[in-house]
């Protein structure tokens, strides 16, 4: 599967999860590719299927907490970061299952629970998007291969 | 008439998310109780008496899927309609869910007045009304 085609899933699977579960929308992608910061929150899981690998997001706390409280609909302060890194989690398998129909529709994939691992930044064999929201930014990083 | 509704999806997060939309949905919602697996439902129905249960597929311990088995190994709550809330919407996991006795499916992410529809049409037959 051609990069160029990977980069504009990850694109419409964050988007279709962030407008209907958070009412924000994707305003584009950051030319100039960079790595979460150290003080962003992150989470990964792992997929396995027609094909497998690894999905991880990361943004910064504010970012985070402004997705949270849109996504349950509560004011940002009654939000402590436990709860943000949960949505985390939450939003991170969203995307990936968004985004894995795009790659085969027809594909039955197992989804690994989500944790709050850090993500790492652009590297040999991962696809990585920097998307501009409304609120910040929201670092995608995905590595995928086929299944022999 | 109020309906109960059982939960069950691991992330609290989610199940947070379910409760607020079924106040959204305009729905009669009377008792909302929710568990982090199907063990956990299973448990949660030897007490509790619910008119529904919404249930992820993927989850620790007992998934979606054993689930629906053990339910319709149960003859009392085995006539509890169940919607499967997932991320997952390949056609061949639907047709599985489906099989096992799904009344209805929503895939993540959703529209609060999508899983209002589908619950309305599963609990009332009636068209959904919105809120």
């Amino acid at each position: 599967m051609p990069a160029i085609e990977v980069d504009g899933m990850i694109t419409e699977a964050v988007a279709e999860v962030l407008e209907s579960m958070c009412f924000m929308e994707v305003l584009g992608d950051i030319p100039e590719m960079h790595g979460p910061d150290a003080d962003w929150m992150s989470a990964r899981l792992y997929f396995d299927g027609p094909h497998s690998g690894e999905l991880g997001i990361s943004a910064s706390p504010s970012t985070v907490k402004t997705l949270a409280a849109a996504f349950l609909g509560e004011d940002m302060a009654q939000l402590d970061t436990h709860q943000s890194l949960e949505f985390l989690c939450e939003l991170s398998n969203m995307i990936c299952g968004s985004l894995l129909v795009r790659f085969n529709q027809n594909g039955v994939y197992q989804l690994s629970h989500p944790t709050n691992a850090p993500c790492y930044g652009p590297q040999p064999g991962w696809i990585c998007r920097v998307l501009r929201l409304d609120n910040g930014e929201l670092f995608v990083g995905l590595c995928v291969g086929i299944r022999a | 008439m109020a309906f109960n509704v059982l939960i069950v999806d691991d992330s609290p997060t989610m199940r947070k998310f379910i409760r607020k939309v079924l106040i959204l949905t305009g729905l009669e919602i009377g008792e909302c109780i929710d568990a982090g697996d199907g063990c956990e439902a299973l448990s949660l129905l030897k007490a509790n008496w619910v008119d529904i249960i919404l249930t992820d597929i993927n989850m620790p311990t007992m998934d979606g899927e054993e689930l629906m088995r053990c339910l319709a190994a149960d003859l009392l709550v085995g006539s509890i309609p169940v919607i499967v809330i997932s991320t997952d919407r390949s056609q061949e996991r639907l047709r599985r869910m489906f099989e096992l006795g799904a009344k209805d499916y929503v895939t993540k992410p959703f529209l609060p007045e999508t899983l209002g529809r589908v619950m309305a049409k599963v609990l009332t037959g009636a068209p959904y009304a919105g809120n």
